[in-house]
């Protein structure tokens, strides 16, 4: 029974030229638009006024600064910022013989936040490098160090195996000169000679002993020497924080856009959805010809699924678009994590299906229902990071905005799209989503009922 | 024989009694006629006998049988027509009947047998296969004839079905009507325009209170006052002698 509902209300919708405005051309105009804002956004747009009152002091600011102007006083340069014409003002002087730098920004534009930002990190970044830089050398040669012991530790090895040898050729043929000398009388002169042979061998066999400890004490120090040599290294890496934070930073592409977009997406996504079905169902609820369905003898959840379905349905194919645009225009890569973005977007679009829905069938006015629909989207990107980042809020906020179907979103799609964050580490994320969803198509079941009834009344 | 009877029927909404032991019986092939004044109980009946509300007390029969619980049984039997237009303008007349004759449980091939029927019937043959909001008010409530017809009810509720529509119209509708009537499905009407019941109903029912306080041909009504020459006038003098 739903696929006919569903098939009815694909013609319904797809004869609607509104529906396909509001469906297909607003989110790739959105994006597009959205798009091109972020690309000519760059903090080589930023005007810098530098007014150099230390003549000898010399700083090269042209490498960092694209835009940069001079002036002659401090006074006129914060004239400039006050009409807008310039973001930051610059002052270098010297004071005391000691070259000074003073930097005047205007709060009140938000410019100054992402040129502060930018500056920051492209400084840190310098920083980083040249630790990494010193990092590499101190390894490189504690791992000469360390080679150097290994080959130590194995030419003793060899000089020990060698005095072993040696030791015991010395006995073998000390145990035969003595063997030989017990034939001969004591005053013979050949058993003299073997006597002093055998205390010449015996000397040799006390040399090799003591080459052996000697050798013995060397390799002991030597398994310290690379024991530390080892840890040494094990701790300069642990202290380099820099290669984890360089490792995250390799993998987040630097076009704007690819950051952003995931932000853009939740967006059209968390509007469509919930508009759309509140569109659909206040629609379908105050026309005349629902009463005939009503009337039929079909029970209220095949409706209530076909609904549902026909708005994920549109969804999903806008949702499509909107990957098109981002993989032709602006290189966004989905095609390897498909299966993970449907399920993604299945979740949470289902969530605000599900609650554009209910106030569908819960708000007899058409504009009242959209009001509050429009109302309930503004919430969920307010309990955002658009407004104030999640670190700095307090903990009230904190929760609702990590229970915000909306943040979980953006989240989600970044973790996939932009940092390739495997599955596993998204399923707390998924699982919050999962009760959401089960949440609200409770509410959607109970406010369709709440409808009907009243609707038969 | 009796298609439809309720006996002993109540229905309260709060603290109001809408309809109390209301007791009507429907015989197959009539055309029956439901007059009354606005709030005395005439949508919460039609909405009983269509199967979208439950009665608090009392029976209904259908063909003889206690009616099931299930107001599906109800709702597949009858078909409904309202003085608004009940069809998706976005679809044409044939996509409309698909959709509802689907929603009876009906097969594709079933729905376009039933609908050449009808479309000679209602005289829209030629008009099938434009939107709604392309024809005109008039083809509206034929269309909205037919898809009521689709699923072949035994009785067909028509509420008010010529209001808004100029007397031309009108009287085509009627000749629909009667049609259908003479094709074999009992019809149920209610409508405020009393002339129009007076000339094509076999028996009408006059509710007052939330009760059936008179039921009978025009020749019945006319007998009992002989002083009223209309039905109008009828209606006025049973309202006056009701209690």
């Amino acid at each position: 029974m739903i696929w006919p509902i569903f098939s009815k209300n694909l013609k319904t919708v797809s004869r609607n030229w509104n529906y396909f405005l509001v469906l297909v051309i607003f989110p790739i105009f959105l994006i597009l638009l959205s798009g091109a804002v972020l690309n000519s956004a760059s903090t080589d747009n930023i005007k810098v006024g530098l007014v150099n009152e230390g003549e000898t002091v010399s700083l090269d600011f042209s490498s960092k600064v694209k835009q940069l102007y001079s002036h002659s006083s401090l006074s006129d340069c914060i004239a400039k910022m006050a009409e807008g014409s310039r973001a930051i003002c610059i002052r270098v002087y010297t004071k005391d013989e000691k070259p000074q730098i003073d930097a005047y920004i205007d709060n009140t534009q938000k410019v100054v936040e992402s040129y502060t930002k930018q500056f920051f990190l492209e400084t840190i970044l310098e920083r980083q490098n040249l630790e990494i830089g010193h990092s590499e050398k101190i390894e490189d040669r504690l791992s000469v160090f360390s080679t150097s012991f290994q080959d130590a530790r194995k030419e003793l090895d060899v000089s020990f195996q060698e005095l072993d040898r040696q030791e015991k050729i010395l006995t073998a043929y000390s145990a035969e000169i003595f063997g030989t000398m017990e034939s001969f009388p004591r005053d013979s002169p050949t058993r003299k000679l073997l006597e002093r042979m055998q205390s010449n061998i015996s000397n040799s066999i006390q040399s090799a002993q003591e080459g052996k400890r000697k050798i013995v004490v060397l390799l002991s120090k030597t398994e310290q020497g690379s024991k530390q040599i080892y840890s040494l290294k094990d701790s300069i890496r642990d202290k380099s924080v820099i290669y984890q934070i360089m490792d995250g930073i390799e993998n987040v592409p630097k076009s704007p856009v690819a950051n952003t977009f995931p932000l853009l997406v939740a967006i059209i996504i968390t509007f469509t959805s919930l508009i759309l079905s509140n569109l659909f169902i206040s629609r379908q609820v105050n026309q005349s010809n629902y009463f005939r369905s009503l009337i039929s003898p079909v029970k209220g959840y095949s409706f209530f699924i076909a609904d549902f379905l026909i708005n994920l349905f549109f969804v999903f194919i806008q949702s499509l678009f909107i990957f098109i645009v981002g993989f032709y225009m602006f290189n966004i890569q989905v095609i390897s994590i498909l299966p993970q973005l449907a399920l993604v977007i299945f979740l949470s679009s289902s969530i605000f299906i599900f609650l554009g829905m209910s106030f569908g069938y819960l708000f007899k006015s058409e504009n009242l229902s959209m009001l509050v629909s429009i109302f309930v989207v503004i919430l969920f990107q307010i309990f955002s990071d658009i407004l104030a980042p999640p670190a700095l809020v307090g903990p009230a906020v904190g929760f609702f905005m990590s229970i915000n179907p909306f943040v979980i979103l953006e989240n989600l799609l970044r973790d996939l799209i932009v940092i390739d964050r495997p599955m596993t580490l998204l399923i707390p994320s998924l699982s919050k989503l999962l009760i959401l969803f089960l949440l609200s198509m409770g509410l959607a079941i109970a406010a369709q009922k709440a409808r009907k009834k009243k609707a038969l009344e | 024989m009796y298609l439809l009877e309720f006996n002993g029927i109540n229905k309260r909404y709060g603290n109001k009694d809408v309809l109390t032991a209301l007791s009507l019986k429907i015989r197959e092939g009539e055309i029956f006629g439901l007059i009354g004044k606005s709030g005395e109980g005439k949508t919460t009946l039609l909405k009983i006998l269509i199967g979208m509300v439950k009665a608090d007390k009392g029976e209904v029969y259908f063909e003889g049988s206690l009616l099931p619980e299930d107001p599906m049984y109800l709702r597949r039997k009858t078909g409904f027509s309202t003085q608004d237009n009940t069809l998706f303008e976005e679809l044409n007349l044939v996509e409309n009947s698909i959709y509802f004759g689907s929603l009876y449980g009906m097969k594709k091939k079933e729905i376009e047998a039933n609908m050449k029927e009808l479309l000679q019937l209602v005289e829209l043959k030629g008009y099938e296969n434009l939107l709604i909001k392309q024809i005109s008010g008039g083809m509206k409530k034929r269309a909205n004839l037919l898809v009521s017809l689709i699923h072949k009810p035994k009785l067909l509720v028509l509420d008010e079905p010529t209001v808004g529509l100029d007397p031309i119209i009108r009287n085509g509708i009627w000749e629909y009507i009667h049609k259908i009537n003479q094709a074999g499905t009992t019809i149920l009407v209610t409508s405020h325009i009393l002339e129009e019941i007076e000339k094509n109903c076999s028996r009408i029912g006059i509710l007052n209170k939330g009760d059936m306080i008179a039921v009978g041909t025009i020749e019945q009504y006319k007998a009992s006052y002989p002083k009223a020459a209309t039905l109008n006038e009828i209606f006025g003098e049973v309202l006056n002698k009701s209690p």
